[in-house]
């Protein structure tokens, strides 16, 4: 293997040469940043002939943030996103996520889109060529095991650990999704099928850490937007180990409303748990009173029924369960508060 | 294999220590191999060391300065094991730290459990070697050679083997050879490296450059100068003994006009041309160890720095993240050579350590090593660096380069254990497996607040 393998670079100028040459290239990656898949080229783990450079199509690069509406493009940098005044304004949630993502370096080349679909994670996939291949590789790559879960009978758990995908669901965003057949509209989090069922087979609606995301044959995210929702706090957090350059242990996105005394509305969204970023279920039957202990108790119930952290990274699974809980109670808490 | 000695050597020189029992074990495995890094031979040693001193401070209720200070070496003295100890300022760091960490006052009083975090002090000393002082190489060598090369224009250029690898070395070596003949700094040039024209040097390791090849510096210079002395007595008809150096002067007695620097050169080099002198350092045999005790060559030096730490950490209960908030830091470096370069590299010694207490891991998965790149392998970056305090302590070693010893290596040690005893003083547990990540001390609350509930239930609560 060499050290970064031959590809052909294409770099369309608008966003119709760039179907036109995704659609002539089958096997072609796009790129925006490349801080994840540059990475996994000089791993070994993928090879595409040919990249499309999507940093020349204006189309793609724009951030409208109104006080009604955000409109990202997948092509806008994440340092954008995370100086941009009227985002941090209106949608701080989605200013704090980018803002906490890796370091300076990465947030200056890394893209919306890339960070949106971010490759899902693990210790037994994120490594070298060498190392995977000692190891036997795994389901995610050529392998017929996961190293992860050795029963999990086909089903990989690599680990989603995008940060801006929890900030996003907890703002109902939507994304454009542009291929062949054209462009379609869908809830952002319907793009995420990561749902690791061993019960089930692994199909286009429903997948694992390796089929994560809903994108058909051809097809990349063009754009993200979401509605600005009168009274909404928001906020995100994450633990991490090294607080630079490193992907969430456990990230947690909270965006909720207060009417008087009470919860009217709580929207809970985690990354760096399970093959993809959840947004908590059942969180309505906690509103319509006070924030009390009770609705605190239940809130932890939810998160320790629908988070999944298995062993995909150094850090325990069950740690980054429990942290999970506690960093959304104490967002809940202060947005509450504030 | 001479971690496992010096681990066990060094441990009479940094306190006064009449009975040791030391028990080294070499294991073989098939992890990579692994080599020497900064603090070689003190780092665990020394953690657990000062790890058992703090918990036994507190079994006793005694105060871990106070400890420390009933066991301080009488120096100048030879160790139990023939150890030459010749400079000891660990007394003025412990004052140093204790005082400017506000230690007695704050102790105790810092926030416990608000808002679920828990403030805690820590502190412990650390030492280390200016190089080693029985020479690697049997050959009869100096420990260092420097050459300087003298020119028509004045201009001055040290030649050395010895490697800057980012320690400042280089500067070192230029300042003591300017400070020997009186001149600016801006007239010494350096070459270091090129072993086409550079003396083999020993090499940049057990932070022997500045006290070894520093030494050899003043000595070249030293030379340098007598040849411009004579130089000069002759072109001002004087003896060599009346000439007084002012660096850019050279002259016979107060009243005598003289010369100046280079005309001096251009007198110095009227037979001979270009001029290059030599200059040697080595190691005195008292600090090779003697025949009383078996082993007392290992760990052996010409000065050993000294180091004590406070440090000052919040503890996350509930998330179990560690925050180092503060750092008090003294270091005896002898004589500081150059502030910058000894606060610097006492910087980097305590971020160093605190990558090894708090981040960085070599995590094995069937003999695959699964940290072996820089994302995983956590190195602390910027934003993970408390500030850093450092106290310079100047106990002017008789044999140091103008008394200094060394300053990069000796403060990494004591972090960690002051670390460990700052989290046991917030939260009450005390880690022995490092690095303290948050799971780990997430792991730790939660076994004890299960064996806690355990006992309540057996005593009849809830």
């Amino acid at each position: 293997m060499d050290a970064l393998p031959q590809f052909d670079l294409v770099r369309p100028r608008t966003l119709g040469e760039l179907v036109a040459a995704r659609a002539a290239h089958d096997d072609s990656r796009l790129i925006g940043g490349g801080t994840d898949l540059m990475v996994n080229i000089r791993r070994g783990i993928v090879a595409p002939p040919v990249l499309i450079d999507i940093n020349g199509v204006a189309e793609l690069r724009g951030i409208k943030a109104g006080a009604q509406e955000l409109e990202i493009g997948a092509a806008a940098t994440l340092t954008e996103v995370a100086a941009h005044p009227d985002v941090a304004k209106h949608y701080p949630v989605v200013a704090q996520a980018a803002a906490h993502i890796a370091g300076p370096t990465h947030r200056n080349m890394g893209t919306v889109g890339g960070n949106l679909a971010l490759d899902t994670r693990c210790i037994f996939y994120n490594q070298s060529e060498w190392w995977r291949d000692a190891n036997h590789h795994c389901l995610k790559t050529t392998g017929d095991i996961c190293h992860v879960a050795p029963k999990s009978r086909g089903v990989c758990f690599a680990t989603f650990s995008g940060d801006l995908a929890p900030a996003l669901l907890t703002l109902d965003a939507e994304i454009d999704v542009v291929g062949p057949s054209g462009r379609r509209t869908m809830p952002l989090s319907d793009l995420y099928i990561g749902y690791a069922r061993q019960d089930e087979p692994v199909t286009e609606t429903r997948g694992d850490g390796k089929y994560f995301l809903a994108l058909r044959a051809g097809e990349f995210i063009a754009a993200v937007r979401t509605k600005n929702t009168i009274g909404l706090r928001s906020a995100y957090d994450k633990i991490r180990i090294r607080r630079s350059i490193e992907y969430p242990v456990t990230g947690v996105a909270v965006a909720l409303r207060r009417d008087g005394d009470k919860l009217a509305d709580l929207r809970v969204a985690f990354t760096g748990t399970n093959p993809r970023p959840v947004r908590l279920a059942g969180t309505a039957a906690l509103c319509g009173g006070a924030l009390d202990d009770g609705v605190l108790a239940g809130l932890d119930a939810l998160v320790r029924d629908q988070i999944m952290a298995m062993k995909t990274t150094f850090t325990p699974g069950h740690y980054r369960r429990r942290v999970a809980g506690v960093l959304a109670r104490r967002l809940v808490q202060r947005l509450f508060a504030d | 294999m001479v971690t496992i000695l010096y681990a066990g050597s060094m441990l009479y020189a940094i306190y006064d220590l009449n009975n040791v029992k030391y028990l080294g074990k070499r294991v073989l495995t098939n992890t990579p191999p692994c080599g020497a890094f900064r603090g070689h031979g003190t780092v665990d040693i020394r953690f657990a060391f000062e790890s058992l001193l703090d918990e036994m401070a507190r079994a006793l209720g005694l105060d871990p300065f106070a400890v420390r200070r009933a066991n301080l070496l009488n120096a100048p003295t030879f160790t139990q094991n023939d150890l030459m100890v010749n400079s000891y300022g660990l007394p003025e760091c412990l004052d140093w730290v204790e005082r400017e960490s506000g230690w007695h006052a704050r102790l105790g009083k810092l926030p416990k459990g608000k808002g679920g975090v828990s403030k805690g002090l820590g502190m412990a000393c650390s030492h280390y070697i200016s190089g080693a002082s029985k020479p690697v190489n049997w050959t009869g060598e100096p420990h260092a050679t420097v050459k300087i090369k003298l020119d028509f224009d004045g201009s001055i250029v040290v030649l050395s083997g010895a490697a800057d690898i980012g320690q400042g070395s280089t500067t070192i070596l230029a300042q003591s050879v300017a400070e020997v003949l009186g001149l600016d700094l801006a007239r010494v040039r350096v070459v270091t490296g090129d072993s086409e024209v550079v003396p083999k040097d020993n090499g940049s390791y057990s932070s022997r450059v500045t006290f070894m090849v520093g030494n050899a510096a003043i000595d070249a210079a030293q030379n340098l100068k007598a040849v411009l002395i004579a130089a000069a007595a002759r072109k001002l008809e004087a003896k060599p003994g009346e000439i007084e150096c002012l660096g850019e002067l050279y002259r016979a007695g107060a009243q005598d006009k003289g010369l100046t620097f280079n005309e001096v050169v251009t007198e110095a080099l009227k037979d001979t041309g270009t001029i290059t002198v030599t200059g040697n350092y080595s190691t005195i045999p008292e600090s090779h160890g003697g025949k009383k005790y078996r082993g007392s060559a290992i760990g052996g030096t010409m000065g050993y720095s000294y180091s004590a730490q406070v440090v000052e950490v919040s503890v996350d209960e509930e998330t179990g993240v560690v925050t180092v908030d503060k750092v008090w830091v003294a270091h005896d470096c002898g004589k500081a050579l150059n502030r910058l370069t000894v606060e610097g590299q006492v910087q980097g010694s305590v971020w160093m350590g605190m990558g090894q207490a708090m981040s960085e891991e070599a995590a094995y998965h069937e003999g695959l090593m699964l940290t072996a790149n820089m994302l995983d392998y956590r190195v602390p970056t910027i934003q993970d660096s408390p500030p850093i305090e450092v106290g310079i302590v100047e106990s002017i070693d008789p044999h140091g380069p103008f008394g200094a010893k060394e300053a990069g290596e000796g403060s990494l040690a004591a972090f960690l254990p002051a670390l460990t005893n700052a989290i046991a003083d917030a939260v009450g547990l005390r880690f022995n497996d490092l690095p303290v990540t948050p799971d780990r001390v997430f792991a730790a609350l939660e076994k004890r607040a299960r064996i806690k509930g355990n006992g309540a239930k057996q005593n009849g609560g809830p």
